[in-house]
């Protein structure tokens, strides 16, 4: 990850390196704890630091909620929340499916299909929270509530059988075009890429960040609020299409009753990467770090064969950790938000 | 229970296939029995409907069987149950949605002095379940954990008798997923010392994605992994994609599932998994009748508990009518 990912402003005067530390450091300090993870895990049995388990487990492992958490980090920033991501991916991959099985798309037509469905489901989260002006927690629980029964109304409760069908489908996760690198953990990079280009150098990111920090402010300065809150809700959908897309592929199937409970792991590794439940401040690349902190500590955990009562236990002490000691810092930093 | 699993699925089987009653008289009136299901439409259900029509024929028997559109309908199920009971049938199967709400009801069916067996799921009846229980003769169910020990037998067969498995459960709270996954071990511990368990993992609620993540770890983490049993059908789907994601040889790693579903079939018919146990939907709709009609003309006071067989099945038996019958996509 690169200076593409940072957020915007640039500390005057002084050292530039300083700047750069205080500026960075509450990602610099995740990135430490991914780092320190990873060598505990490698220390306590070496095959976990294996290319195979690296690739296969770790990085495919955090593509789906990698997605979804690129798309939340949008959201968050401008001070709201998503809670409908997790089963909006699930009724994405049902339409999906059905919509590739009933028509024999082929699989670009499908991804594309996946990324519109989902814009839409987001837009709609958008407009109840500009139109209806209904708080986002209260919008979005309603929706996820819904797309949890549509996407059981829609699959008839019976899990939507690609692998067999759709020549290629399953390439798009599993296959490699770079050779020993998933495809979806590429599509995880370029959309995380893709996502912070979005952030930093577009319009619709100064925007996320200026409604994020003073909403008000942002509305007097006659900026379009709702129409760009819209747009980011949306533009989350399709990220979680593109998470529908991935996940069905991965599974070979689209499970009408998975979903539920991904959004808070999302939203949980957008925390620990930095970004402010509060809004206005947060990058994608940290959300990805979050994410592969929170991948990371589960496969090592599994690999060491840990009890799942007691795997449990431990990622919450982790999200615990992880953003009580942001905290600390922002604090000792004279920063007043959280 | 465990001891006889296999004589279990076996009579279970003959039961199916040539009928255990006795032989049909011109005199007999026919019997009128009213069973009231969790649902209509699934395929499980229908499975039930068609064990339990099946064996009416045999035994000179009328079966109208009803269900609620959804399993979440305790209502509407409870209301189909007060009609049959005003029709006074010769005898009611229920099918428990709700635990304690019909209760009242199956009381008032046997005030009214209609017999009630209870299948696949039991009210919870106070006191006993028998003759001297004023709410039903008892219930035909799957023994879960039976049929998780017929699993690993199955698996050490596979393994001859040595190697690691891993067992990934699909609930550690509901009963079923925690008979399912416990009789598997008990039975490897008993029985088939050569097997060394790894930790239980658990895609809680049958999450494939999480599955396929847990498979994917066990096997990088046990080079000599051997065996994988999952509780249910989603947890086999996510294994099987781990195998097909690791790029393994077909059969390298054994993979027993659970129940059917289109996916986890065609990975059996594809080599990709080596077999699953499903339970015997028809099984339960055919013991159900089988006691009622015993009870009703002959007086034999069926067993509180019947178990109702589950079957292994692979690519070699998959299309058999025992056990094609069971399946559903």
């Amino acid at each position: 990850m690169s200076d593409d990912l940072t957020t915007a402003g640039q500390g005057e005067g002084g050292s530039k390196v300083s700047a750069f530390i205080r500026r960075e450091i509450g990602r610099v300090a995740a990135l430490a704890s991914l780092v320190v993870i990873f060598i505990f895990f490698t220390i306590m049995n070496p095959v976990f630091a294996s290319w195979a388990n690296v690739s296969g487990g770790i990085l495919m492992s955090t593509t789906v909620i990698g997605l979804l958490a690129i798309g939340v980090t949008f959201v968050i920033i401008t001070g709201g929340i998503d809670l409908s991501v997790g089963t909006s991916m699930a009724l994405v991959a049902v339409i999906t499916g059905k919509m590739v099985m009933a028509y024999e798309l082929n699989v670009w037509v499908g991804i594309l299909l996946g990324m519109v469905v989902g814009g839409l489901l987001g837009a709609v989260n958008g407009i109840l929270i500009t139109v209806l002006r209904l708080p986002p927690f209260i919008a979005t629980l309603a929706t996820m509530k819904g797309a949890q029964g549509l996407a059981l109304i829609i699959s008839d409760l019976k899990p939507i059988l690609f692998a067999t069908d759709v020549k290629g489908w399953d390439q798009i996760a599993q296959g490699n075009i770079i050779p020993n690198f998933p495809n979806g953990v590429l599509i995880l990079f370029v959309a995380a890429i893709i996502g912070s280009l979005i952030l930093n150098k577009t319009v619709l990111g100064r925007y996320n960040f200026a409604i994020g920090s003073n909403l008000e402010a942002t509305k007097l300065s006659g900026v379009k609020v709702n129409r760009w809150l819209v747009a980011i809700y949306a533009l989350c959908g399709v990220y979680v299409g593109l998470a529908a897309v991935v996940i069905t592929s991965r599974l070979g199937s689209a499970q009408p009753d998975l979903g539920l409970g991904y959004e808070l792991e999302a939203i949980a590794a957008v925390i620990i990467g930095g970004t402010s439940l509060f809004g206005g401040k947060g990058t994608i690349g940290g959300t990805i770090i979050g994410a592969l902190i929170m991948s990371v500590l589960i496969n090592g955990l599994r690999i060491l064969g840990l009890q799942q009562e007691w795997q449990y236990v431990v990622v919450g002490a982790v999200i615990l950790l992880a953003v009580f000691g942001d905290n600390l810092r922002r604090r000792r930093a004279g920063d007043t938000t959280v | 229970m465990k001891k006889g699993l296999m004589a279990v699925a076996a009579v279970a089987a003959l039961a199916l296939v040539t009928g255990t009653a006795a032989p049909v008289t011109a005199a007999e009136k026919t019997l009128k029995i009213y069973l009231i299901s969790k649902g209509e439409t699934h395929q499980f259900w229908q499975a039930v409907k068609l064990g339990a029509e099946t064996q009416a024929k045999k035994m000179n028997a009328e079966i109208v069987f009803q269900g609620p559109a959804a399993e979440t309908m305790i209502d509407k199920q409870l209301e189909m149950l007060d009609a049959a009971i005003a029709v006074k049938p010769d005898a009611i199967g229920y099918a428990a949605l709700g635990t304690t709400q019909a209760v009242p009801k199956l009381k008032a069916a046997h005030d009214a002095g209609i017999p009630v067996y209870m299948f696949d799921t039991a009210a919870s009846c106070p006191g006993k379940l028998g003759v001297e229980s004023d709410c039903a003769l008892g219930v035909a169910y799957t023994n879960s954990t039976a049929a998780g020990a017929l699993a690993a037998d199955k698996m050490a067969a596979l393994l001859k008798g040595k190697g690691k498995v891993l067992v990934v459960g699909h609930s550690q709270t509901n009963q079923t997923g925690i008979d399912r996954a416990n009789g598997f071990i008990n039975q490897i511990k008993k029985k088939h010392k050569g097997i060394k368990l790894l930790t239980t993992q658990y895609a809680e609620g049958g999450d494939a994605l999480k599955a396929q993540e847990i498979v994917s770890a066990a096997l990088v983490a046990n080079k000599d992994l051997k065996g994988i049993y999952g509780t249910n059908e989603g947890v086999s789907i996510g294994a099987g994609q781990a195998f097909k994601a690791a790029k393994l040889k077909n059969g390298a790693v054994k993979l027993i599932g659970f129940d059917s579903g289109k996916q986890q079939i065609a990975n059996i018919k594809s080599g990709l998994q080596t077999g699953a146990i499903t339970q015997s939907p028809m099984g339960i709709g055919a013991k159900t009748v089988e006691a009622l009609v015993n009870y009703v003309r002959n007086k034999t006071v069926p067993k509180p508990l019947i178990d109702t067989g589950f079957y292994y099945y692979d690519k070699k038996n998959i299309s058999d009518p025992t056990v094609a019958g069971n399946l559903y996509e």
